[in-house]
């Protein structure tokens, strides 16, 4: 921060050092033992980074936290023994960045799909200092929310796209494990969506929401969630906000959770321990989310979340 | 099946926000959500869009035969009076209906004058049946029940649909429904027209009613329709939170009406004009709760006019001057004006309650019926909640009450009380009792049936009213068992009902009325019967329905009823002893089935049977006494997709078997086949 006026250097001094944990703070003048927490602006991220934020100083003291939204790529990172990348925005200006990638660095809030994309273009030892916890849950985890959530309704139906094809051979597996009936249509495009789903729900007994702006979006939410609710079938998404609208299940990764994993993989990324960083991974907790008056209105007993969370890992369990 | 993909437009990126962001509108709110039939205090029917399309109807009223204990009955091809548990004239006015939440029965006569309903069956999303009064929720007129009508959101009709209908009796429609989005706003919009030549009358005489030996033959009725109609549903979204809807639409056109060899009422043709225009307003900050706020005007014109030359041999005798001719303006014009605020609230997953209030202004025109030139006015204000609370995991206990002020006849309080307990998941008992109160209609209290001559002095008159009438009040008890069979995908509905009709509103033969030309000429008035009657009965409904697309159905009513009414003031009107009663025991119908069946088979063919039969009935006003009737509706129809479209052919056929009488022993109803061609266009 630049000050326009003559002040003496202590006063200097004690103004920086109040200012020092604020936004927008460039990391030219990091100093030792600190970390940098690197967001994408959106107000997910940014919440999420101050709750980390107020984490993090509890955990780590000594520690200097940066939270900021920007940097200059070219500046030199001195003293900053580990980088947070919080929202793809800030994997955006990593990859940008090679000298952000000689930093150890976790990614956050960014889901497999984005950072698979950018993990197979780098060289393997940038890989070696970068890992990343996944903000999507493993599809596997939705199939079986629908499963245990609606055991008398065999036949699952998705509707896919160019986002979600490859998850097909998996969902295939997933179907034949649990005895159930896969219904896969593909959309043919924008226009013919609500049409699409419509033949999709003909012909299913849930629709397994997979998370897929092509298909699924604030958009199309209500006309699906109107359709389906006319078809009297239960949609399991991805959300607990699609779920408050109207889908009747949901899984998600809880930010506390992911707030105590990152505080986990901590020590192994600042190098006070010992060992590779694990590879990026999904989180391993979870959450369910459940609308009992949609459920009600459909007529559909629902157990409670937490039946149903722990029915979901006994199953990951004994399937591994 | 897998279709070829495409080229996808682009779309939001998958990104944090996609998966975190809070402020996603909730869609499936408190209003959007049909109550589950285990936890409704009263026994519900639902007919749902597919049901609709399979039993082939063109009218919505014909789609209540799919519910156990309704009578279906046309004075004309396009009067059809509707009720639950009989009691029924041809403007059966003690049943509740409303579309998209705006009571459609209107003001003067009480009931819902069907075919002008500015509303095209292909618009109905769903149904919902109350069998059993209501009023705790619905309202006055929630009386025997009430009926639902939900239309199409616009979002459920993307596209466009264009149809063509022939059929014999001169049956035709066009129709055409559009729906689309443009940006915030989504809406849809139908044009129909329709014409059919009526009903062929017959003239010889019919069977004698109970207790006579010989009929005389009815004039034939002039009958007939052709008419535009047009509605509007529109949504416009506010916010996250909140949204304002815009419904509005149109019906006018002719219905022919009186009868053949008639003189003061013969053949014409009554021009129509009926609109409304609605507002809605819906917020909902989360999912415990909803506020809606919704005002409305519904405005109904019917015109019609006959006149009457004088035969000189009536002429001459009352000494008026060749020439002359008795004018009479059957002309009616009803309107309405309410605004309603509702709020739903859950406040703990146990607890959830229902709170409104709404202010209505009717107001009735009708130089014949009412004598005078002004418009009748009444008001009614309504205060109205509903309790939800489960004092086990196991058990609903509802609590409804409605308070009514009108200034017909003060203030009324409707209570209802109920349990529901689930035994198991899939089996549930209910009990539940309740009163409602039937306000007098304008035509109740107002009617004037004179006619004057031309030099106003008074001819003779028909009818009178009473503005001193009390309402009719209704209590009403039943218990009810539900039963779910999901392995068999069949449900049983059964309940036991004991309904008590207090100061029925009748017409009595015989006031005498003083300066007429014939002295000593009687008329008839309306006045509260004496006494009361008891409807009891049992009622069933088994639904077997493996797929949305393949159902059987069956429905079984048995009621009986006790009592007797006021029909005829006797010798000495002022002397109640003097008093003539009637029984009503065939008023309402011992029995009434139907079994309805739907199935489809591959190929994308459809199959549709409805078969109903009820007993015989008196069907009040103009009505005959009937004996019993059946009639078999028969549908098949093939879907053909075609590059983004969908042509659907459908053949149907109403009354396969023998011909039947409906409502009056002339209207013959017999056999009625129609072809109807629907393009889809996404």
């Amino acid at each position: 921060m630049k000050h326009k006026r003559q002040v003496p250097l202590w006063a200097a001094l004690i103004i920086l050092l109040w200012v020092l944990p604020g936004p927008e703070f460039p990391l030219a003048d990091a100093t030792e033992n600190s970390l940098v927490i690197l967001h994408s602006g959106s107000s997910a991220a940014t919440h999420f980074s101050q709750t980390l934020t107020g984490a993090l100083h509890r955990q780590f003291p000594d520690m200097q936290i940066r939270n900021t939204s920007q940097v200059t790529p070219s500046v030199p990172m001195h003293g900053v023994r580990a980088l947070l990348l919080v929202g793809s925005g800030a994997l955006e200006t990593y990859r940008k960045s090679p000298a952000l990638q000689q930093i150890p660095a976790l990614a956050l809030l960014v889901t497999r799909q984005r950072f698979e994309a950018l993990w197979h273009r780098l060289p393997s030892d940038t890989r070696s200092r970068l890992t990343a916890i996944y903000i999507d849950q493993p599809p596997t985890r939705q199939f079986l929310l629908a499963v245990h959530a609606f055991p008398e309704r065999r036949r699952l139906g998705v509707l896919l796209s160019r986002n979600t094809r490859p998850t097909l051979p998996l969902l295939k597996k997933l179907a034949v494990r649990t005895r159930r009936t896969l219904v896969a249509y593909e959309t043919v495009g924008h226009d013919r969506l609500i049409a699409s789903m419509e033949d999709l729900f003909e012909n299913t007994d849930v629709y397994l929401a997979l998370p897929d702006p092509n298909v699924i979006n604030r958009n199309t939410l209500q006309p699906i969630l109107l359709t389906s609710y006319r078809y009297r079938i239960p949609v399991v998404a991805f959300s607990r906000a699609y779920v408050k609208a109207g889908a009747t299940a949901a899984i998600y990764t809880p930010l506390d959770g992911l707030t105590e994993e990152t505080l986990e993989i901590l020590p192994g990324l600042l190098g006070e321990r010992s060992g590779p960083l694990p590879r990026p991974h999904y989180s391993s907790r979870f959450r369910v989310a459940l609308n009992r008056q949609v459920a009600r209105s459909l007529g559909i007993p629902l157990p409670t979340e937490k039946a149903l969370e722990d029915a979901i890992r006994v199953w990951e369990e004994n399937n591994r | 099946m897998t279709c070829q993909a495409s080229a996808e437009h682009e779309n939001p990126p998958l990104d944090e926000s996609y998966f975190l962001d809070e402020s996603v509108p909730i869609v499936l709110s408190a209003t959007r959500l049909a109550q589950p039939q285990y936890e409704s205090p009263a026994s519900v029917t639902i007919i749902d869009r597919d049901m609709i399309r399979a039993s082939g109807a063109l009218d919505i009223p014909d789609l209540l035969r799919l519910v156990p204990g309704f009578q279906v009955g046309r004075a004309r091809i396009h009067t059809i009076s509707a009720s639950y548990h009989g009691l029924a004239d041809e403007r059966a006015r003690r049943m509740q209906v409303l579309i998209d939440g705006r009571p459609v029965y209107g003001p003067a006569n009480g009931g819902v004058r069907w075919m002008e309903l500015p509303l095209d069956i292909s618009d109905v999303e769903r149904i919902e049946v109350i069998r059993g009064p209501n009023a705790a929720a619905y309202g006055a007129n929630s009386f025997l029940g009430a009926i639902n009508i939900i239309t199409q959101h616009p979002l459920e009709l993307p596209g466009t649909q264009a149809g063509i209908l022939a059929g014999n009796k001169g049956n035709r429609k066009a129709l055409l429904r559009h729906g689309g989005s443009r940006g915030r706003l989504d809406y849809r919009f139908t044009l129909a027209w329709r014409k059919d030549d009526g009903f062929e009358t017959r003239t010889d005489p019919g069977p004698p009613e109970p207790g006579k030996t010989n009929r005389e033959a009815r004039k034939p009725l002039a009958d007939g329709m052709r008419f535009p109609l047009f509605d509007l549903r529109t949504e416009y979204r506010l916010s996250n939170t909140a949204s304002l809807e815009f419904l509005a639409g149109y019906n006018g056109g002719v219905r022919r009406d009186g009868a053949f060899d008639e003189d003061i009422d013969s053949p014409r043709e009554d021009r129509i004009t009926s609109h409304f225009q609605q507002l809605v307003y819906h917020h909902s900050p989360g999912a415990d709760r909803e506020t809606r706020f919704q005002l409305y005007h519904t405005y109904m014109r019917n015109s019609s006019m006959t006149i009457y030359p004088i035969p000189d041999a009536l002429r001459i005798p009352l000494g008026l001057a060749p020439g002359a001719a008795i004018v009479t303006d059957f002309g009616i014009t009803e309107q309405r004006l309410e605004a309603e605020l509702v709020h739903h609230r859950s406040l703990s997953s146990d607890l959830r309650f229902v709170a409104g209030a709404s202010a209505r202004l009717d107001r009735v025109r009708g130089r014949n019926w009412f004598s005078r030139e002004d418009f009748i006015v009444n008001h009614l204000y309504r205060l109205f909640g509903n309790l939800e609370y489960h004092p086990m995991p196991r058990g609903v206990l509802n609590l409804g009450l409605m308070v009514e002020k009108s200034s017909q006849v003060g203030t009324r309080l409707s209570p209802r009380i109920a349990y529901n307990h689930q035994l198991t998941p899939n089996h549930g008992l209910r009990a539940s009792l309740s009163r409602a109160y039937r306000l007098p209609t304008i035509y109740e209290e107002h009617i004037d049936g004179s006619v004057y001559l031309p030099d106003g002095r008074l001819f003779n008159r028909v009818y009178l009213g009473n503005e001193n009438l009390d309402p009719e009040s209704l209590t009403s008890f039943e218990i009810g068992y539900l039963g779910r069979f999901p392995e068999f995908y069949s449900t049983i509905d059964i309940k036991l009902f004991l309904e008590r009709l207090e100061n029925r509103i009748t017409s009595a033969k015989n006031w005498p009325e003083t300066g007429e030309i014939h002295p000593g000429q009687r008329t008839l008035r309306f006045i509260n019967s004496p006494g009361d009657s008891f409807i009891r009965g049992i009622e069933l409904s088994c639904r077997w329905r493996p797929t949305k697309d393949d159902m059987l159905l069956f429905n079984w009513n048995y009621s009986d009823i006790d009592g007797n009414y006021l029909k005829d003031f006797g010798p000495s009107p002022y002397t109640p002893s003097s008093w003539l009663f009637r029984d009503v025991d065939n008023q309402v119908p011992r029995h009434t089935y139907s079994l309805f069946f739907m199935h489809r088979l591959p190929g994308n063919w459809e199959l549709g049977a409805l078969y109903y039969r009820t007993d015989s009935m008196k069907w009040l006003g103009d009505g005959d006494y009937l004996g019993p009737q059946d009639r078999l509706d028969l549908r098949i129809a093939r879907t053909f997709r075609l590059n983004g479209a969908e042509l659907e052919a459908s053949l149907v056929a109403q009354n396969v078997l023998d011909e039947y009488l409906e409502f009056r022993d002339e209207n013959v109803f017999d056999t009625r086949v129609y072809g109807q061609l629907l393009l889809s266009l996404y």
